[in-house]
């Protein structure tokens, strides 16, 4: 086989055993990689009822074909486990050295069981895992932690790694690499923590395997090209996502006050122009000639790493109109491995319970010096407030109670990300049909909606929606590739299939990882929540917050905006009804049946009737 | 003849190539917005949002007087 290692390293943390799995040719081009080897093996490997912060819930790292390999903005990996956030299916895709490192060992995957009798790291070099005592680094930063590692095993290594918040499990800690790059946001991190597994370390010395050698290497160098004579390359390159801040603002969408509001007044002072009068360098991915890592010094002195979300969701969300503020608690998040968006949601939301007196002795908006303290309690677990923000907002509303879970910002238990959608119905509809809980990683149509009719809701938003998760958390979660290339400077799709029949010679086409495998891996991930929500699972999983029906916007041009809750249960039923779902959100046994997941419809009905 | 004025305000991306954030045109008669905007060559219109009175537009439509035109790259958010 080319392009695939065709190996998977297997860790048993409470047995110090690894094995070595091979796969063949047709797992390889059935699933792809990344996600769709974490959703087929988390399916197949998790019983229902697993705990998530238990040592029978596995952790499993998994690069696509392309990983690796030089190619423009390829070296990504995905971290996936059962989320002790949300109980459902949770993944995140990390751009690091540790992904072509990884592959270079000659193994595509890792997947990780168990818990180790005391804190270890695991080191793996081609092919061969070593659990290694963590002493003297477990309780240490992200940053510190990869730091002595490099030390210890040479600065080329990759290391993906948890810091204080992941070993305390906060429900969102995150894994972090290379100071900055972050992934697993619904709590792979605390998965990690559980298991007393500090970090991964990988490294590699094996060539991958390629079908073209020379046929790969000349499309790389036109891909590269192509990027470049982008029109939109220079801008990109100066603000990278940053831009977005006044974009949403100007659109209403920029994520205010926990969402009661899309326009901040300060948001000049955090906007991409404010970022370029700070910005001391930029990093990124490996192999990605686009790098969007904007690195600033922030107000106490250090590099903070920024993008548009965590700007958003720790500035305007919170009520903080300083961008150097903010950069230091971006990089406090970072160095203690906690999700930024979720972070952010959770401050804001403690910001809203005080001001509604739900809570006492909290936080104003844009207390700076309380939201540092806060985010470290957080972190540590310490005080009533941090203790209960660890839990993220779905259960941090459940205790406070009041009227808290009308605007406890999330779908399925995960923090929505930096968009407003009072008036965005469309990417209402993806938030909450996010196979993850709100992300916006696998569709966004906000500009889309607003190019063409942002105030309906229409078939076309539904097949928009849908036309994206097929891309961006279909194809590319699988090849484990970058959707920035593609969404920012239009990159053609093409580009894939050719750049896969280059490395391993398969012709997989675009048809089938859009319509075959995207569609596959959705209706797998869904099948796994159904499974554990059981009898419990409704549609209701599938509603935004009440907030964006019930609350209108106050300012900006949209003043009065709300969604519409009749409207937008007709988008869901048309969403389903495209899926092949039932009404309840749950895919018929004739979809499964046609999506090759036959065993799957004979598993899950053991749960529910499934509609045929 | 009734003398008015259009506003123009490109953002971001869209201003950095136009040159300018915020402009008023006298628009002596209906105006096709392509006559009103200058685009270095290599830019790709077609990315970019067009709203006139926050209605989706194009290059093509017809630009009146008290018209706001709004211009913007069409962005995948991240
Ligand atoms: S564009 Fe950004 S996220 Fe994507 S590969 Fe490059 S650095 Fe990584």
């Amino acid at each position: 086989m080319y392009g695939w290692n065709g190996k998977i390293l297997r860790v048993d943390l409470t047995n110090k055993k690894h094995t070595v799995q091979t796969y063949d040719a047709g797992f390889a081009t059935t699933y792809i990689g990344g996600r769709g080897f974490a959703t087929k093996i988390l399916w197949e490997e998790l019983p229902k009822g697993t705990d998530p912060l238990g040592p029978e819930n596995k952790l499993v790292i998994a690069a696509g074909p392309l990983t690796g390999l030089p190619g423009p903005s390829l070296g990504k990996l995905v971290i996936a486990a059962k989320s002790p956030l949300t109980g459902g299916y949770g993944d995140g895709n990390i751009g690091t050295i540790a992904a072509v490192q990884m592959r270079r060992a000659g193994i595509d995957a890792v997947v990780i069981e168990g818990k180790a009798e005391k804190p270890v790291y695991l080191y793996v070099e081609n092919e061969q895992g070593y659990l290694l005592s963590a002493d003297g680094i477990w309780g240490e930063t992200t940053f510190e932690t990869e730091k002595r590692l490099k030390e210890a095993h040479g600065k080329d290594v990759g290391v993906l790694t948890i810091g204080p918040s992941g070993e305390n499990m906060v429900k969102y800690a995150t894994v972090i690499s290379q100071e900055g790059r972050a992934g697993g946001r619904p709590g792979m991190g605390a998965v990690m923590g559980s298991k007393k597994l500090k970090a991964v370390v990988f490294k590699g010395t094996k060539d991958i395997p390629l079908a073209d050698a020379e046929g790969y290497k000349r499309l790389v160098n036109e891909a590269y090209e192509d990027i470049k004579s982008r029109d939109y390359y220079g801008f990109w390159i100066r603000q990278g996502t940053m831009a977005t801040i006044e974009w949403c603002n100007e659109n209403s969408v920029l994520p205010t006050y926990n969402f009661r509001e899309g326009v901040f007044e300060l948001h000049r002072l955090i906007d991409g122009y404010a970022l370029e009068a700070m910005k001391v360098k930029r990093r990124g991915c490996p192999y990605c000639n686009m790098m969007c890592g904007n690195v600033v010094l922030d107000s106490e002195g250090r590099e903070s790493e920024l993008d548009y979300e965590n700007v958003a969701m720790l500035g305007s969300n919170i009520g903080l109109g300083h961008l150097g503020k903010v950069s230091v608690l971006n990089r406090m998040a970072d160095e203690l491995g906690i999700d930024t968006i979720s972070l952010g949601s959770c401050i804001g939301f403690a910001m809203e319970a005080t001001e509604k007196g739900l809570i006492k002795d909290g936080i104003e908006w844009g207390d700076y010096e309380k939201a540092k303290t806060l985010t470290q309690d957080i972190a540590y677990r310490r005080g009533e407030l941090g203790s209960l923000l660890a839990e993220g907002v779905k259960a941090a509303s459940q205790k406070i109670g009041g009227d808290s879970h009308r605007w406890a910002m999330h779908v399925k238990g995960l923090e929505i990300s930096a968009y407003d959608c009072h008036m965005v119905p469309g990417m209402a509809l993806t938030f909450a049909t996010s196979s993850i809980g709100a992300h916006h990683k696998e569709a966004w149509v906000i500009a889309w909606e607003i190019k063409t009719d942002r105030a309906g809701y229409t078939e076309a938003k539904v097949d928009k929606v849908i036309e994206f998760q097929r891309i961006r958390g279909g194809m590319f979660e699988s090849l484990v590739t970058c959707r920035l290339p593609w969404i920012e400077l239009g990159f053609e799709l093409e580009w894939y299939p050719r750049l896969l029949k280059a490395a391993s010679g398969m012709e997989v086409s675009l048809d089938y990882m859009l319509y075959t495998l995207a569609d596959r891996i959705y209706a797998l991930i869904r099948a796994f929540w159904v499974r554990e929500y059981a009898q419990n699972w409704s549609r209701q999983m599938d509603y935004p917050p009440a907030r964006w029906f019930e609350e209108p916007i106050t300012k900006g041009p949209y003043k009065g905006a709300v969604l519409d809750k009749t409207k937008f249960d007709t988008l869901l039923d048309m969403y389903y009804s495209k899926r092949g779902w039932d009404n309840r959100g749950i895919p018929t046994k004739t979809t499964l049946e046609k999506l090759g997941l036959t065993e799957v419809a004979q598993q899950l009905s053991q749960y529910v009737t499934l509609t045929p | 003849m009734k003398t008015g004025m259009a506003k123009i305000k490109p953002i971001g991306y869209a201003a950095e190539i136009l040159g300018y954030r915020e402009k008023t045109i006298k628009i002596r008669k209906p105006t096709r917005l392509t006559r009103l905007l200058k685009f270095p060559e290599k830019v790709e219109t077609q990315r970019l949002i067009i709203l006139i009175n926050d209605a989706p537009a194009t290059l093509d439509s017809i630009v009146t007087d008290k018209d706001e035109i709004r211009i913007m790259q069409m962005l995948g958010g991240g």
